[in-house]
């Protein structure tokens, strides 16, 4: 086992899971970002410094691209149901089950700790695909997919050429694009910090922050949910036990109405609207 | 060498049409100037090969032909796209589609034509939206990038898997099987094809029609391509080993008929034009998928002549598609009574398309899907399969009996295909201007064109259903670029060496087989090629009497014996 492969591997993991458990979008794409950032490290012998170069470059902008459209202060993301630990040894026991795997039946070409890595994402990816609610979240699983299964591919055939490597920036590229564009609508459409998937559940009257830092006149209605929807039974424990961060990850069921201006969530004399609530900030 | 010009001519303006986005004209502008350019530099594309940055990219008659087409069409989508709704970021994103595929189409190595193919398909996200995102919109375009990352995680996994040393796993007929099924079942969800349809479906619904063909079709249809020549340089020449896949192949066809059949039977009940044109591009992919089941050298061809017919058609129905919204106000069958005659352009226009999608023995498309047919499934379903080509008569035969029927009376108001004068308008007072030459002559122009829309949209419509046709005769030298190798092959047109040559793409079957620091992909070239201590699953292939790539069985490596050469 080569250590600076397996602390590069360790770094990988530690950045999908803040990636995949982080509340604050800011945070979660920060996590993203080291992943990018150090994946190109996992393998041995190490590309050139060209392919380097384009890969970290690449990794800057697919990071950079949605962060335009997260690094508002409200911006929130559903999170881990989980938590961070759990996603972590999720994250853990898949990273042993891919380094022991290593090769996948016949003697692997690059380093194991890649593979143990890749399916470690994989693994991580599982949750914001099948269950992401957000925009963000769910573009979030698809980048650790993506980056999963080229780790794998590092392990099983080598370290990748230039060629593959600037066709693999740009991919992430294409990708993080992708997410701010959806994201970036997302809220132009008036969806609950990005959330555009409808679950069953209780209706909630809580406005994001960004919804309520609109001016009334602007909120567009909201149109009825469509989409193939998961129950998630509410908490039965008094609502002074509830946990608060669960309140954002409801969704109304019936459409509604447009939001009129409430007295309670306009600014006071002398606050800034800018400055949400502490209540609303997640 | 040739092909580089495209890409960065393709690339660079379709990001320079998305960073205008804001300005919405200027960036169509930029897009279609844009699409004008990468045309020419199409038709320069020639078969010949760049080494760069550790890999090479290989221009092909193929490639050539499939970006011809792509930004000829392209052109005309967005022609028709500014006289009707031009979605803002449509240039631009077909553009980096086309970008893309151009490079999949060029790359030898499999697992980088995967990436590319993949990347070019999420540039399709962009136009996925209207104008005014709904949460609902935005909720359809997260699920494609969903399912645009799913299938690429299963080929690349696939091809990952099977371009490397494979040792003993070779002796594994379920290796093999596992990702070949890998490999056809990610194609059927980028296609859309049942039973991955639903996030397809929601597409057609909540996408601009214009942007259809390049969500639908293209982007799809270059990961197609890939993975075909992927199998057939990595599956085909080790059927003699792992058997011929029985069980993975019911599969395929499965999903290859349930498209063939329930595609073109949803596409007949639809009352929307919208989904009828994304059944109708599900029912052709079946024919694709159908061509994943064949496992035989000989489907090559014959697999991507239907690819490229497929292509021109879908794209010329769903331009159909959007002129009649754009002249009858409606995109639902029932409110259309009478449509053919009030423009017998159109009505023409959607025969060439029938013409083109369904055709008559003798005909290059109704001769390469007849092929496809025939290798892939064998017994009474092979005729079930072969009636069923039929089935979209269902479909056109509906909108033709509608289009005959007498008009409404909101029919008889719109106008019909008769050429116009201009009413006379009050004259521009700088037009006079012997300084403003250019302005007079748009004075002149606009009010015509204004005044006879409908019938120049549906002339468009018409030029892309007539090069549907062609495409379906076999025109534009369709067959022979379709027989041509894939890139990076020892062959070249006219050389009958076929795909399995393709250095990278083979799997060394060599339990000896020593890793090497470098992907086998870009390392381990073919035996024919140079050989080296690597034995390789791509067998020298000869030439059959028809004239396709085949592979001889008896040049599978069953045994481990190393070929004594230099790497």
């Amino acid at each position: 086992m080569n250590p600076a492969l397996l602390a590069a591997a360790v770094i990988v993991l530690a950045g999908a899971v803040v990636g995949v458990s982080a509340r604050d979008a800011r945070i979660a794409l920060g996590g993203l970002a080291v992943t990018l950032f150090v994946a190109p490290f996992l393998a041995d012998p190490l590309p050139s410094a060209v392919a380097l170069g384009t890969r970290l470059v690449a990794a800057a902008l697919a990071a950079y691209l949605p962060w335009i459209a997260v690094r508002d202060p409200g911006s929130i993301t559903r999170g881990s149901l989980l938590g961070a630990p759990v996603e972590a040894i999720v994250g853990l026991a898949a990273f042993v089950i891919g380094y022991g795997t290593a090769g996948l039946g016949a003697p692997a070409v690059g380093p194991a700790e890649a593979q143990g890595a890749g399916v470690a994402l994989i693994a991580l990816a599982v949750g914001p695909l099948v269950f992401g609610r957000d925009v963000f979240r769910l573009g979030s699983g698809a980048v650790l997919l993506l980056g999963g299964v080229l780790l794998v591919r590092t392990s099983l055939g080598g370290t990748p050429s230039g060629l593959e490597s600037v066709v693999t920036g740009t991919l992430f590229i294409a990708l993080g694009g992708s997410i701010a564009f959806l994201v970036v609508s997302a809220s132009t459409a008036g969806a609950h910090g990005g959330e555009v998937f409808a679950e069953a559940g209780p209706v909630t009257t809580r406005v994001a922050p960004q919804a309520a830092r609109r001016p009334p006149g602007r909120v567009p209605a909201r149109t009825a949910p469509r989409m193939p929807t998961i129950a998630i039974r509410r908490s039965r424990r008094p609502a002074a036990e509830r946990d608060e961060s669960i309140e954002q990850l409801v969704l109304p069921v019936e459409p509604d109405p447009p939001v009129a201006p409430d007295p309670a969530l306009d600014p006071a004399p002398g606050v800034s609207p800018a400055d949400p609530p502490e209540s609303d900030r997640t | 060498m040739s092909v580089l010009p495209f890409l960065v001519l393709a690339f660079g303006f379709s990001a320079a049409s998305l960073l205008l986005r804001r300005w919405a004209e200027a960036s169509a502008a930029v897009g279609l100037v844009g699409l004008v350019a990468a045309f020419v530099a199409a038709l320069t594309i020639r078969p010949d090969e760049l080494a760069i940055a550790g890999g090479s990219i290989a221009g092909s008659e193929y490639a050539r032909l499939f970006l011809l087409l792509g930004t000829w069409t392209g052109l005309g989508l967005v022609a028709i796209g500014l006289a009707t709704a031009l979605p803002r970021n449509l240039a631009g994103a077909l553009l980096a589609g086309l970008g893309a595929a151009g490079l999949a189409l060029s790359l030898p190595d499999p697992t980088t034509a995967v990436i590319a193919a993949i990347a070019g398909g999420l540039a399709g996200i962009l136009v996925t939206l209207r104008e005014q995102p709904t949460t609902d919109g935005v909720a359809v375009a997260t699920r494609e990038l969903r399912a645009i990352a799913v299938a690429g995680a299963f080929i690349l996994i696939a091809t990952a898997w099977m371009s490397r040393p494979l040792d003993t796993l070779v002796e594994d007929p379920g290796v093999f099987g596992l990702a070949y099924v890998a490999v056809a079942v990610g194609v059927a969800m980028r296609f859309g094809a049942i039973p991955f349809h639903l996030w397809a479906a929601r597409v057609a619904d909540a996408a601009p029609e214009v942007a259809l063909p390049l969500l639908s079709a293209w982007g799809p249809a270059a990961l197609a391509v890939v993975g075909l020549a992927w199998v057939d340089s990595s599956i085909v020449p080790v059927i003699p080993i792992s058997g011929d896949l029985p069980v993975e192949r019911a599969v395929v066809i499965a999903v290859g008929l349930a498209c063939l059949i329930l595609g073109a039977i949803a596409a007949w009940i639809q009352d929307d034009l919208e989904h009828v044109v994304g059944y109708a591009t599900v029912q052709d992919a079946g024919v694709v998928i159908l061509a994943f089941a064949a496992l035989d050298p000989g489907v090559w061809p014959a697999s991507r002549t239907w690819i490229i017919v497929l292509l021109a058609a879908r794209t010329a129905f769903a331009a159909w598609a959007v002129v009649v919204r754009a002249r009858y106000g409606t995109r639902h069958i029932d409110d259309l009574d009478g449509w053919a005659r009030r423009s017998p352009v159109l009505g023409i226009s959607l025969l060439a398309i029938a013409i083109a999608s369904v055709g008559w023995p003798g005909l290059a498309a109704f001769d390469a899907r007849a092929d496809v047919i025939q290798l892939a499934i064998d017994g009474p379903i092979q005729a079930l399969a072969l009636a069923a080509v039929f089935l979209p008569l269902l479909y056109y035969g509906r909108l033709f009996v509608v289009g005959l029927a007498r008009p409404g009376e909101a029919m008889l108001a719109v106008q019909d295909d008769r050429p116009r004068r201009p009413t006379a308008q009050s004259p521009d007072p700088g037009a006079s201007s012997p300084r403003r030459p250019g302005r007079a002559i748009l004075s002149t122009i606009r009010p015509a064109v204004d005044t006879n829309r409908p019938l120049l949209i549906a002339t468009l419509a018409l030029v892309l259903a007539g090069t549907a046709v062609i495409t379906a005769a076999g025109g534009f030298g369709l067959p022979a670029a379709a027989a041509e190798s894939a890139p990076g092959s020892a062959g070249r047109p006219g050389d009958v060496t076929g795909p399995g040559t393709s250095p990278g793409s083979s799997p060394s079957l060599s339990p000896e087989a020593t890793p090497s620091p470098t992907p086998a992909s870009t390392a381990a070239p073919s035996a024919t090629a140079s050989p080296s201590p690597t034995v390789t699953a791509s067998p020298p292939v000869s030439p059959t009497p028809s004239g396709s790539p085949s592979a001889s069985p008896s040049a599978a490596p069953a045994t481990p014996a190393a070929t004594p050469a230099a790497s």
